[in-house]
């Protein structure tokens, strides 16, 4: 957090006051990760927007459900984790993944890029032997960069399990990659 | 700079938000399970998806008009007082809707509903040997399989071999 800037618990008393901006600061905060997680979780670019909206919309209305000494990005991961369950089983089960492959960022190193693909590949099995929970702590916390305490309040567990949980999940993947 | 600070650096650094300095650059050089970790957490980083470029002022616009609507309850607004009888037909209004709309067994749509799981209090790990960390594992996945939905059907790889051969004889007859 910038110094100066005020923080989320600061705005989210100041909305619950009748500050509009205080709301918007909050959307402009975190919108652009929670659309970046939508987004590698197979929701397609088209809809993004209609996401990320519907869920400050749930955690706006559901206010009362959060405790203030959790962070309220983790809460706000937990909102949209749900959300792309109920559209999960609104969708009769079927998985709406589109390829991201086209998406991923650029790797500076050409060269390297075959034996980077094969890496890729292994982490990619490795990945699927890992218990589900160990899997979203691992990808909450590379791919998208919550700390523990995020992630603690985004899975509904302890700051201390997701740790355990990562390092496992560390633990795994590396023997995969050897 | 030990190993579990430098591993707390790595997510960030591999996705090029800040940079190692000098004393984790010789703890890496020097320590070689933190250098097998960081070459895991750079590979896994490159799947890290752009960050999408959104219409922030559009998804603001719609968050306030959704709030603003009628049929919304806005939250600081205080509350005024309503007699016994109206709020219990407001309940039976709810539960008839509830059940109309998830059903006896469906799952109520709003996170803000649910319940946070009771925490569990765990020791710092960086005082734990490798032993009491496997304990502490271990017991973590018998917390995962016990979470399991009611009816979860289990997979021949989480039968002994005994029910395997109990299982077989039946199918064979
Ligand atoms: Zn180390």
């Amino acid at each position: 957090m910038a110094p100066g800037l005020p923080t989320d618990p600061q705005l989210v008393a100041a909305w619950r006051g009748g500050d509009e901006a205080a709301a918007s600061a909050l959307v402009r905060r975190h919108a652009p990760v929670l659309g970046r997680y939508l987004r590698s979780r197979g929701a397609a670019s088209s809809e993004l927007e209609d996401l990320v909206q519907e869920v400050f919309i749930r955690a706006f209305q559901g206010l009362d459900g959060w405790r203030g000494d959790a962070p309220l990005r983790g809460w706000l991961f937990r909102i949209a984790i749900n959300l792309l369950r109920d559209r999960h089983r609104r969708g009769g089960g079927r998985i709406m993944v589109e390829l991201m492959e086209d998406d991923r960022v650029d790797p500076a190193d050409p060269a390297g890029e075959l034996e980077a693909r094969e890496a890729r590949e292994r982490l990619q099995s490795g990945l699927a032997t890992l218990s589900p929970l160990q899997r979203d702590v691992f990808r909450l916390r590379i791919e998208d960069g919550l700390g523990y305490d995020e992630i603690a309040a985004a899975l509904e567990t302890t700051p201390g399990a997701a740790r355990v949980h990562y390092h496992h999940a560390v633990r795994r993947l590396k023997e995969c990659l050897e | 700079m030990n190993c579990e600070q430098l591993s707390d650096r790595m997510p960030e650094v591999a996705r090029g938000e800040t940079e190692w300095g000098v004393a984790e650059r010789e703890h890496l050089a020097g320590c070689p399970e933190c250098a097998s970790e960081w070459r895991l957490v750079r590979i896994a980083a490159r799947g890290s998806v752009p960050i999408p470029e959104l219409d922030l002022d559009a998804i603001t616009s719609g968050v306030h008009r959704a709030m603003a609507a009628p049929a919304q309850v806005v939250p600081f607004r205080p509350r005024r007082r309503v007699s016994g009888w109206a709020v219990g037909l407001a309940a039976a209004a709810m539960v008839l809707l509830a059940v109309a709309v998830w059903g006896p067994t469906g799952d109520a749509p709003d996170v803000a509903a649910v319940p946070a799981r009771e925490p569990t209090l765990l020791p710092e790990l960086d005082g734990l040997l490798e032993g009491e960390l496997e304990v502490i594992l271990a017991s973590y996945e018998q917390d995962e399989a016990a979470e399991q939905p009611l009816g979860a059907v289990p997979r021949l790889g989480d039968l002994t071999d005994a029910e395997l051969e109990l299982l077989m004889e039946e199918v064979e007859g």
